[in-house]
Protein backbone atom coordinates (compact mmCIF):
# COMPACT_ATOMS: atom_id res chain seq x y z
CA UNK A 1 0.00 0.00 0.00
CA UNK A 2 2.93 2.56 1.29
CA UNK A 3 5.02 1.40 -2.20
CA UNK A 4 2.06 1.70 -4.38
CA UNK A 5 1.05 5.35 -2.85
CA UNK A 6 4.83 6.45 -2.92
CA UNK A 7 5.07 5.68 -6.40
CA UNK A 8 2.03 7.50 -7.59
CA UNK A 9 3.28 10.28 -5.30
CA UNK A 10 6.76 9.65 -7.54
CA UNK A 11 4.62 10.00 -10.85
CA UNK A 12 2.61 13.13 -9.54
CA UNK A 13 5.66 14.87 -8.91
CA UNK A 14 7.57 14.07 -12.44
CA UNK A 15 4.40 15.26 -13.99
CA UNK A 16 4.02 18.57 -12.05
CA UNK A 17 7.97 19.02 -12.73
CA UNK A 18 7.37 17.76 -16.75
CA UNK A 19 4.80 20.86 -16.77
CA UNK A 20 6.86 23.57 -14.92
CA UNK A 21 9.52 22.61 -17.65
CA UNK A 22 6.96 23.49 -20.31
CA UNK A 23 5.83 26.40 -18.83
CA UNK A 24 9.03 27.67 -18.85
CA UNK A 25 9.99 26.76 -22.15
CA UNK A 26 6.95 28.49 -23.81
CA UNK A 27 8.60 31.69 -20.99
CA UNK A 28 11.52 31.48 -22.58
CA UNK A 29 10.21 31.50 -25.88
CA UNK A 30 6.90 34.51 -25.41
CA UNK A 31 9.25 36.69 -22.98
CA UNK A 32 10.84 38.52 -26.29
CA UNK A 33 7.64 38.57 -28.44
CA UNK A 34 6.17 42.14 -27.01
CA UNK A 35 3.12 44.04 -28.02
CA UNK A 36 3.52 45.35 -31.59
CA UNK A 37 2.01 49.15 -32.57
CA UNK A 38 -0.16 48.18 -35.48
CA UNK A 39 -0.92 51.97 -36.50
CA UNK A 40 -3.95 53.63 -36.49
CA UNK A 41 -6.67 50.60 -36.66
CA UNK A 42 -9.47 51.78 -39.52
CA UNK A 43 -11.93 53.59 -38.42
CA UNK A 44 -15.93 52.29 -37.61
CA UNK A 45 -18.48 53.55 -40.41
CA UNK A 46 -20.99 56.58 -39.12
CA UNK A 47 -23.64 54.45 -37.91
CA UNK A 48 -21.71 52.13 -35.71
CA UNK A 49 -19.70 54.23 -34.38
CA UNK A 50 -21.50 54.46 -30.86
CA UNK A 51 -21.48 50.50 -30.65
CA UNK A 52 -18.59 51.57 -28.67
CA UNK A 53 -19.86 52.90 -25.80
CA UNK A 54 -23.35 51.17 -26.17
CA UNK A 55 -25.46 53.57 -28.05
CA UNK A 56 -24.41 56.47 -25.94
CA UNK A 57 -23.14 59.81 -28.45
CA UNK A 58 -20.90 61.20 -25.83
CA UNK A 59 -19.58 58.65 -23.86
CA UNK A 60 -18.46 56.98 -27.50
CA UNK A 61 -16.51 60.02 -28.53
CA UNK A 62 -15.00 60.45 -25.30
CA UNK A 63 -13.62 56.95 -25.32
CA UNK A 64 -12.47 57.69 -28.69
CA UNK A 65 -10.79 60.60 -27.88
CA UNK A 66 -9.01 59.04 -24.99
CA UNK A 67 -8.07 55.94 -27.90
CA UNK A 68 -6.92 58.31 -30.37
CA UNK A 69 -4.33 60.34 -27.24
CA UNK A 70 -3.39 56.70 -26.13
CA UNK A 71 -2.87 55.54 -29.75
CA UNK A 72 0.75 55.47 -29.93
CA UNK A 73 1.70 54.12 -26.35
CA UNK A 74 2.63 50.63 -26.56
CA UNK A 75 4.25 48.79 -24.26
CA UNK A 76 5.48 51.73 -22.59
CA UNK A 77 6.72 52.79 -25.64
CA UNK A 78 5.44 55.93 -28.00
CA UNK A 79 5.41 55.93 -31.52
CA UNK A 80 6.26 59.47 -33.69
CA UNK A 81 4.14 61.18 -35.58
CA UNK A 82 5.76 60.94 -38.66
CA UNK A 83 4.55 56.63 -38.42
CA UNK A 84 1.17 57.57 -38.16
CA UNK A 85 -1.41 57.17 -40.52
CA UNK A 86 -2.75 60.29 -41.09
CA UNK A 87 -5.52 59.71 -43.70
CA UNK A 88 -6.96 56.95 -41.27
CA UNK A 89 -6.54 59.12 -38.77
CA UNK A 90 -8.38 62.05 -40.04
CA UNK A 91 -11.75 59.21 -40.76
CA UNK A 92 -11.21 58.73 -36.98
CA UNK A 93 -11.82 62.46 -36.52
CA UNK A 94 -14.70 62.96 -39.03
CA UNK A 95 -16.19 60.00 -36.99
CA UNK A 96 -15.73 61.73 -33.74
CA UNK A 97 -17.55 64.73 -34.97
CA UNK A 98 -20.61 62.99 -35.86
CA UNK A 99 -20.71 61.84 -32.40
CA UNK A 100 -20.26 65.22 -30.44
CA UNK A 101 -20.05 68.47 -32.96
CA UNK A 102 -20.04 70.52 -29.96
CA UNK A 103 -17.39 69.24 -27.80
CA UNK A 104 -13.56 70.64 -28.79
CA UNK A 105 -11.43 67.63 -27.78
CA UNK A 106 -11.04 65.88 -30.70
CA UNK A 107 -10.25 69.58 -32.44
CA UNK A 108 -7.36 69.92 -29.72
CA UNK A 109 -6.05 66.89 -30.07
CA UNK A 110 -5.68 66.84 -34.25
CA UNK A 111 -4.22 70.88 -34.32
CA UNK A 112 -2.34 70.56 -30.95
CA UNK A 113 -1.02 66.78 -30.30
CA UNK A 114 -1.16 65.36 -34.46
CA UNK A 115 -0.64 68.93 -35.94
CA UNK A 116 2.78 68.65 -34.17
CA UNK A 117 4.64 66.81 -37.09
CA UNK A 118 7.40 68.46 -38.21
CA UNK A 119 8.70 66.04 -40.97
CA UNK A 120 6.38 64.91 -43.95
CA UNK A 121 4.20 67.69 -43.44
CA UNK A 122 2.58 66.34 -46.60
CA UNK A 123 0.62 64.01 -44.45
CA UNK A 124 -0.91 67.03 -42.53
CA UNK A 125 -3.30 67.16 -45.72
CA UNK A 126 -6.61 64.86 -44.19
CA UNK A 127 -5.98 66.33 -41.04
CA UNK A 128 -6.18 70.42 -42.16
CA UNK A 129 -9.22 69.21 -43.91
CA UNK A 130 -10.30 68.13 -40.70
CA UNK A 131 -10.02 71.43 -38.83
CA UNK A 132 -11.10 73.43 -41.71
CA UNK A 133 -14.66 71.15 -41.82
CA UNK A 134 -14.63 71.90 -38.03
CA UNK A 135 -13.81 75.47 -38.23
CA UNK A 136 -17.06 76.10 -40.16
CA UNK A 137 -19.57 74.52 -38.03
CA UNK A 138 -21.66 76.62 -36.68
CA UNK A 139 -21.23 76.61 -32.89
CA UNK A 140 -19.66 79.29 -31.11
CA UNK A 141 -15.66 79.33 -31.11
CA UNK A 142 -15.41 77.01 -33.67
CA UNK A 143 -13.39 79.33 -36.15
CA UNK A 144 -10.23 79.03 -33.98
CA UNK A 145 -10.06 75.54 -35.33
CA UNK A 146 -10.27 77.06 -39.21
CA UNK A 147 -7.45 79.58 -37.98
CA UNK A 148 -4.83 76.79 -36.42
CA UNK A 149 -6.01 74.88 -40.38
CA UNK A 150 -4.31 78.23 -41.81
CA UNK A 151 -1.63 78.19 -39.16
CA UNK A 152 -0.40 74.78 -40.42
CA UNK A 153 -0.95 74.93 -44.00
CA UNK A 154 1.34 78.72 -43.95
CA UNK A 155 3.69 77.49 -41.17
CA UNK A 156 3.96 73.78 -40.93
CA UNK A 157 3.27 73.02 -45.46
CA UNK A 158 4.74 76.37 -46.39
CA UNK A 159 1.76 75.76 -48.97
CA UNK A 160 0.75 79.45 -49.37
CA UNK A 161 -2.02 78.87 -51.77
CA UNK A 162 -3.95 76.70 -49.46
CA UNK A 163 -3.44 78.64 -46.48
CA UNK A 164 -4.53 81.60 -48.46
CA UNK A 165 -7.93 79.71 -49.44
CA UNK A 166 -8.45 78.95 -45.99
CA UNK A 167 -7.61 82.10 -44.83
CA UNK A 168 -10.75 83.72 -46.88
CA UNK A 169 -12.82 81.13 -45.64
CA UNK A 170 -12.37 82.23 -41.99
CA UNK A 171 -12.11 85.90 -43.05
CA UNK A 172 -15.95 85.58 -44.63
CA UNK A 173 -16.91 83.37 -42.07
CA UNK A 174 -20.68 84.70 -40.45
CA UNK A 175 -19.75 83.74 -37.32
CA UNK A 176 -17.85 86.28 -34.70
CA UNK A 177 -14.19 85.84 -35.83
CA UNK A 178 -11.54 87.87 -34.33
CA UNK A 179 -10.42 90.71 -35.81
CA UNK A 180 -6.75 89.10 -36.30
CA UNK A 181 -8.46 86.19 -37.76
CA UNK A 182 -10.63 88.10 -40.71
CA UNK A 183 -6.36 89.99 -41.03
CA UNK A 184 -4.76 86.49 -41.93
CA UNK A 185 -5.58 86.97 -45.81
CA UNK A 186 -3.24 90.08 -45.59
CA UNK A 187 -0.63 88.53 -43.95
CA UNK A 188 -0.70 85.25 -46.22
CA UNK A 189 -1.11 87.87 -49.28
CA UNK A 190 1.79 89.71 -48.09
CA UNK A 191 4.18 86.67 -47.56
CA UNK A 192 2.97 85.99 -51.61
CA UNK A 193 4.34 89.02 -52.44
CA UNK A 194 0.86 90.46 -53.24
CA UNK A 195 1.45 93.91 -51.23
CA UNK A 196 -1.60 95.65 -53.00
CA UNK A 197 -4.07 92.49 -51.96
CA UNK A 198 -2.31 92.83 -48.71
CA UNK A 199 -3.27 96.68 -48.45
CA UNK A 200 -7.20 96.69 -49.63
CA UNK A 201 -7.78 94.01 -47.33
CA UNK A 202 -6.50 96.40 -44.19
CA UNK A 203 -8.45 99.26 -45.50
CA UNK A 204 -11.13 97.46 -46.03
CA UNK A 205 -10.93 96.55 -42.57
CA UNK A 206 -10.50 99.54 -41.05
CA UNK A 207 -13.16 101.48 -43.02
CA UNK A 208 -15.61 98.96 -41.63
CA UNK A 209 -14.55 97.91 -38.14
CA UNK A 210 -12.44 100.66 -36.84
CA UNK A 211 -15.23 101.17 -34.35
CA UNK A 212 -15.25 97.86 -33.03
CA UNK A 213 -11.78 96.98 -32.38
CA UNK A 214 -9.00 97.76 -29.85
CA UNK A 215 -7.43 100.99 -30.09
CA UNK A 216 -4.41 99.13 -29.83
CA UNK A 217 -5.01 96.61 -32.63
CA UNK A 218 -6.61 99.34 -34.53
CA UNK A 219 -2.66 101.04 -34.53
CA UNK A 220 -1.24 97.96 -35.18
CA UNK A 221 -3.04 97.60 -38.20
CA UNK A 222 -1.94 100.98 -39.19
CA UNK A 223 1.83 100.37 -38.92
CA UNK A 224 0.81 96.88 -40.92
CA UNK A 225 -0.04 99.08 -43.98
CA UNK A 226 1.91 101.74 -44.02
CA UNK A 227 5.43 100.07 -42.91
CA UNK A 228 5.03 96.31 -44.38
CA UNK A 229 2.63 97.04 -47.85
CA UNK A 230 3.57 100.33 -48.72
CA UNK A 231 7.24 101.49 -49.70
CA UNK A 232 8.21 104.43 -47.67
CA UNK A 233 7.51 106.97 -50.40
CA UNK A 234 3.82 105.67 -50.56
CA UNK A 235 3.54 105.79 -46.94
CA UNK A 236 4.71 109.57 -47.02
CA UNK A 237 1.43 110.41 -49.25
CA UNK A 238 -0.76 108.33 -47.88
CA UNK A 239 -3.05 110.22 -45.04
CA UNK A 240 -3.24 106.63 -42.92
CA UNK A 241 0.15 107.19 -42.36
CA UNK A 242 0.60 110.71 -40.96
CA UNK A 243 0.90 111.15 -37.18
CA UNK A 244 -1.73 112.67 -35.88
CA UNK A 245 -1.97 116.24 -34.31
CA UNK B 1 -50.24 39.71 3.03
CA UNK B 2 -49.32 42.60 0.14
CA UNK B 3 -47.42 44.98 3.02
CA UNK B 4 -45.32 42.07 4.69
CA UNK B 5 -44.42 41.32 0.91
CA UNK B 6 -43.17 44.07 0.06
CA UNK B 7 -41.20 44.47 2.93
CA UNK B 8 -39.64 41.15 3.24
CA UNK B 9 -38.25 42.23 -0.52
CA UNK B 10 -36.76 45.60 0.67
CA UNK B 11 -35.36 43.32 3.55
CA UNK B 12 -33.48 40.82 1.60
CA UNK B 13 -31.98 43.65 -0.37
CA UNK B 14 -31.01 45.06 2.81
CA UNK B 15 -29.54 41.86 4.14
CA UNK B 16 -27.99 41.27 0.56
CA UNK B 17 -25.95 44.39 1.17
CA UNK B 18 -27.50 45.76 -2.03
CA UNK B 19 -27.65 49.34 -0.86
CA UNK B 20 -23.79 49.12 0.44
CA UNK B 21 -23.24 47.94 -3.14
CA UNK B 22 -25.02 50.66 -4.64
CA UNK B 23 -22.26 53.11 -2.34
CA UNK B 24 -19.86 51.32 -3.58
CA UNK B 25 -20.34 51.61 -7.27
CA UNK B 26 -20.47 55.28 -6.28
CA UNK B 27 -17.16 55.77 -4.59
CA UNK B 28 -15.65 53.60 -7.86
CA UNK B 29 -17.20 55.55 -10.53
CA UNK B 30 -16.47 58.66 -9.34
CA UNK B 31 -12.84 57.83 -8.50
CA UNK B 32 -12.35 56.35 -11.50
CA UNK B 33 -13.94 58.94 -13.84
CA UNK B 34 -11.82 61.57 -12.15
CA UNK B 35 -8.65 59.26 -12.44
CA UNK B 36 -10.01 59.19 -16.26
CA UNK B 37 -10.64 62.80 -16.74
CA UNK B 38 -7.45 63.89 -15.20
CA UNK B 39 -5.52 61.87 -18.06
CA UNK B 40 -7.10 63.87 -20.74
CA UNK B 41 -4.98 66.70 -22.27
CA UNK B 42 -7.95 68.81 -22.39
CA UNK B 43 -12.02 68.79 -21.23
CA UNK B 44 -11.29 67.15 -18.26
CA UNK B 45 -14.54 68.07 -16.09
CA UNK B 46 -16.22 67.13 -19.16
CA UNK B 47 -14.95 63.63 -19.40
CA UNK B 48 -14.98 62.98 -15.90
CA UNK B 49 -18.72 63.88 -15.58
CA UNK B 50 -19.77 61.97 -18.80
CA UNK B 51 -17.32 58.58 -17.36
CA UNK B 52 -18.79 59.25 -13.85
CA UNK B 53 -22.99 59.04 -16.03
CA UNK B 54 -21.70 56.60 -17.53
CA UNK B 55 -20.47 54.14 -14.97
CA UNK B 56 -23.40 55.09 -12.81
CA UNK B 57 -26.18 54.19 -15.62
CA UNK B 58 -24.38 50.64 -16.42
CA UNK B 59 -23.27 49.36 -13.14
CA UNK B 60 -26.62 50.32 -11.33
CA UNK B 61 -28.32 48.59 -14.13
CA UNK B 62 -25.87 45.44 -13.52
CA UNK B 63 -26.43 45.45 -9.86
CA UNK B 64 -30.42 45.35 -10.13
CA UNK B 65 -30.39 42.68 -12.30
CA UNK B 66 -28.11 40.77 -9.98
CA UNK B 67 -30.24 41.32 -7.08
CA UNK B 68 -33.71 40.51 -8.40
CA UNK B 69 -32.46 37.32 -10.43
CA UNK B 70 -30.15 36.22 -7.41
CA UNK B 71 -33.46 36.66 -5.24
CA UNK B 72 -36.00 35.42 -7.40
CA UNK B 73 -34.22 31.98 -8.25
CA UNK B 74 -33.67 31.69 -4.43
CA UNK B 75 -36.91 32.24 -3.66
CA UNK B 76 -37.85 29.50 -5.94
CA UNK B 77 -35.14 27.20 -5.15
CA UNK B 78 -35.78 27.29 -1.41
CA UNK B 79 -39.07 26.71 -1.79
CA UNK B 80 -40.24 30.05 -0.98
CA UNK B 81 -42.45 30.91 -4.02
CA UNK B 82 -44.70 27.77 -2.82
CA UNK B 83 -44.48 29.17 0.83
CA UNK B 84 -46.01 32.35 0.07
CA UNK B 85 -48.63 31.61 -2.13
CA UNK B 86 -49.45 29.53 0.42
CA UNK B 87 -49.85 32.34 2.03
CA UNK B 88 -53.76 34.20 1.57
CA UNK B 89 -52.68 35.96 -1.53
CA UNK B 90 -53.32 36.09 -5.56
CA UNK B 91 -51.24 35.14 -7.73
CA UNK B 92 -51.21 38.93 -9.40
CA UNK B 93 -51.12 40.65 -6.49
CA UNK B 94 -48.08 38.39 -5.51
CA UNK B 95 -46.23 39.45 -9.10
CA UNK B 96 -47.71 43.22 -8.21
CA UNK B 97 -46.12 43.10 -5.07
CA UNK B 98 -42.49 41.99 -6.15
CA UNK B 99 -42.58 44.22 -8.90
CA UNK B 100 -43.61 47.03 -6.42
CA UNK B 101 -40.57 46.30 -4.52
CA UNK B 102 -38.40 45.94 -7.57
CA UNK B 103 -39.61 49.57 -8.86
CA UNK B 104 -38.53 50.86 -5.41
CA UNK B 105 -35.47 49.31 -5.41
CA UNK B 106 -34.70 50.75 -8.87
CA UNK B 107 -35.67 54.18 -7.99
CA UNK B 108 -34.05 54.39 -4.67
CA UNK B 109 -30.69 53.40 -6.70
CA UNK B 110 -31.33 56.39 -9.77
CA UNK B 111 -32.17 58.50 -6.44
CA UNK B 112 -28.89 57.96 -5.40
CA UNK B 113 -26.76 58.21 -8.29
CA UNK B 114 -28.30 60.74 -10.08
CA UNK B 115 -28.29 62.91 -7.25
CA UNK B 116 -24.48 62.72 -7.70
CA UNK B 117 -24.77 63.65 -11.46
CA UNK B 118 -26.77 66.41 -10.86
CA UNK B 119 -24.81 67.53 -7.94
CA UNK B 120 -21.91 67.72 -10.45
CA UNK B 121 -23.72 69.52 -12.87
CA UNK B 122 -24.84 72.33 -10.66
CA UNK B 123 -24.07 75.84 -11.99
CA UNK B 124 -23.28 74.43 -15.61
CA UNK B 125 -25.25 74.83 -18.97
CA UNK B 126 -25.87 71.12 -18.57
CA UNK B 127 -27.98 71.54 -15.26
CA UNK B 128 -31.67 70.75 -17.02
CA UNK B 129 -30.29 68.17 -19.06
CA UNK B 130 -29.05 66.66 -16.18
CA UNK B 131 -31.97 66.64 -14.36
CA UNK B 132 -33.66 64.83 -17.14
CA UNK B 133 -30.64 62.54 -17.41
CA UNK B 134 -31.91 61.62 -13.83
CA UNK B 135 -35.47 60.82 -14.51
CA UNK B 136 -34.34 58.87 -17.14
CA UNK B 137 -31.85 57.09 -15.25
CA UNK B 138 -35.22 56.32 -12.61
CA UNK B 139 -37.24 55.26 -15.81
CA UNK B 140 -34.78 53.03 -17.28
CA UNK B 141 -33.87 51.17 -14.29
CA UNK B 142 -37.40 50.88 -13.31
CA UNK B 143 -37.68 49.11 -16.69
CA UNK B 144 -34.70 47.00 -16.23
CA UNK B 145 -35.66 45.67 -12.92
CA UNK B 146 -39.05 44.78 -13.99
CA UNK B 147 -37.79 42.99 -17.24
CA UNK B 148 -34.71 40.93 -14.69
CA UNK B 149 -38.13 40.09 -12.48
CA UNK B 150 -39.64 38.87 -15.96
CA UNK B 151 -36.81 36.17 -17.12
CA UNK B 152 -36.07 35.19 -12.90
CA UNK B 153 -40.00 33.76 -12.85
CA UNK B 154 -39.90 32.44 -16.62
CA UNK B 155 -36.44 30.70 -16.60
CA UNK B 156 -35.37 28.30 -13.92
CA UNK B 157 -31.78 29.13 -14.11
CA UNK B 158 -30.05 32.30 -12.36
CA UNK B 159 -26.94 32.20 -14.89
CA UNK B 160 -29.52 32.00 -18.34
CA UNK B 161 -31.71 34.59 -16.67
CA UNK B 162 -28.92 37.22 -16.25
CA UNK B 163 -27.25 36.32 -19.49
CA UNK B 164 -30.66 36.83 -21.22
CA UNK B 165 -31.28 40.28 -19.14
CA UNK B 166 -28.14 41.64 -19.86
CA UNK B 167 -28.65 40.48 -24.09
CA UNK B 168 -31.96 42.41 -24.07
CA UNK B 169 -30.05 45.27 -21.97
CA UNK B 170 -27.53 45.44 -24.75
CA UNK B 171 -30.03 45.29 -27.81
CA UNK B 172 -31.80 47.75 -26.25
CA UNK B 173 -29.25 50.31 -25.96
CA UNK B 174 -28.17 49.51 -29.70
CA UNK B 175 -31.74 49.10 -31.31
CA UNK B 176 -31.36 52.08 -32.63
CA UNK B 177 -28.10 51.78 -34.87
CA UNK B 178 -29.31 48.19 -35.62
CA UNK B 179 -32.97 49.64 -37.04
CA UNK B 180 -30.38 52.19 -38.62
CA UNK B 181 -28.48 50.21 -40.76
CA UNK B 182 -31.04 47.49 -41.46
CA UNK B 183 -33.26 50.12 -42.70
CA UNK B 184 -30.04 51.54 -44.77
CA UNK B 185 -29.07 47.70 -46.46
CA UNK B 186 -29.81 46.52 -49.49
CA UNK B 187 -32.31 43.59 -50.78
CA UNK B 188 -32.91 39.80 -50.85
CA UNK B 189 -32.17 38.00 -47.07
CA UNK B 190 -30.93 40.89 -45.64
CA UNK B 191 -33.88 42.95 -46.16
CA UNK B 192 -36.20 39.68 -45.11
CA UNK B 193 -33.68 39.54 -41.48
CA UNK B 194 -34.35 43.18 -41.29
CA UNK B 195 -38.13 42.79 -41.11
CA UNK B 196 -37.78 39.97 -38.84
CA UNK B 197 -35.60 42.43 -36.20
CA UNK B 198 -38.14 45.44 -36.82
CA UNK B 199 -40.49 42.97 -35.91
CA UNK B 200 -38.52 42.13 -32.90
CA UNK B 201 -38.11 45.75 -32.27
CA UNK B 202 -41.73 46.18 -30.91
CA UNK B 203 -41.04 44.16 -27.98
CA UNK B 204 -37.59 46.61 -26.85
CA UNK B 205 -37.57 49.73 -25.76
CA UNK B 206 -35.84 52.23 -27.27
CA UNK B 207 -33.22 52.53 -24.32
CA UNK B 208 -30.49 54.47 -26.77
CA UNK B 209 -32.83 57.63 -26.76
CA UNK B 210 -32.95 57.65 -22.88
CA UNK B 211 -29.97 58.43 -20.56
CA UNK B 212 -27.96 60.35 -22.94
CA UNK B 213 -24.73 61.70 -21.34
CA UNK B 214 -24.61 64.10 -24.09
CA UNK B 215 -27.62 66.00 -21.79
CA UNK B 216 -25.09 66.82 -18.81
CA UNK B 217 -23.12 68.56 -20.87
CA UNK B 218 -25.05 70.55 -22.90
CA UNK B 219 -28.19 70.31 -21.72
CA UNK B 220 -32.39 69.27 -22.43
CA UNK B 221 -32.06 67.84 -26.22
CA UNK B 222 -34.38 68.65 -29.00
CA UNK B 223 -35.98 65.85 -29.38
CA UNK B 224 -35.88 63.76 -26.42
CA UNK B 225 -39.13 64.93 -24.21
CA UNK B 226 -40.13 63.81 -20.47
CA UNK B 227 -43.54 62.87 -21.66
CA UNK B 228 -41.62 60.80 -24.03
CA UNK B 229 -39.21 58.90 -21.32
CA UNK B 230 -42.16 58.76 -18.90
CA UNK B 231 -44.24 57.16 -21.33
CA UNK B 232 -42.12 54.88 -22.61
CA UNK B 233 -41.14 53.62 -18.83
CA UNK B 234 -44.56 53.11 -18.07
CA UNK B 235 -46.36 51.57 -21.10
CA UNK B 236 -43.12 48.70 -21.35
CA UNK B 237 -43.37 48.15 -17.66
CA UNK B 238 -46.98 47.73 -17.61
CA UNK B 239 -46.41 45.53 -20.87
CA UNK B 240 -43.60 43.30 -19.09
CA UNK B 241 -45.29 42.73 -15.74
CA UNK B 242 -48.23 42.02 -17.79
CA UNK B 243 -46.46 39.06 -18.93
CA UNK B 244 -45.11 38.04 -15.72
CA UNK B 245 -48.66 38.01 -14.67
CA UNK B 246 -49.55 36.01 -17.32
CA UNK B 247 -46.67 33.13 -16.74
CA UNK B 248 -47.77 33.31 -13.24
CA UNK B 249 -50.79 32.80 -14.07
CA UNK B 250 -50.30 30.08 -15.74
CA UNK B 251 -47.42 27.76 -13.61
CA UNK B 252 -48.42 24.86 -12.07
CA UNK B 253 -46.67 24.82 -9.18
Amino acid sequence: MLIARSKSSLFLHLVFLALLLANFSLWAYSRKILPQWDNVPPAPKAETATFSGLGDSEISYRMTGYFLQNLGNVGGRYEALKAYYYDVLSKWFFIAQGLDDRADYIPFLAAYYFGALDQETEKLDPLIDYLAAVGQSPHPQKWRWLAQAVYLARYKQNDLEKALRLANILANLKTDTAPWARQMPAFIQLKMGNKQAAYEIMIRMLATEQDKINPNEVNAMKDFVCTRTLEPAEAAKNPLCQPEE
Amino acid sequence: MIRPLYRYILMAAMRDRFFISIIAILAVSVSLAIFFGSSALTEKDQFARTFAAYGFRLFGNVSLVFFVVGYIRRCFENRDIEYLLSRPMGRISFVLTHAAAFSSLALISALILGAVTVLFSQGTTGYEGALLWWISLAAEFIIMANVAMFFAFVMSSATAAMLVVFGFYLLSRLIGEILGILQKSGEGFISVLGKVMELISIFIPRLDLMGQTKWILYGVPPDISLPFILAQAGIFTGLIIGATCLDMHKRQF
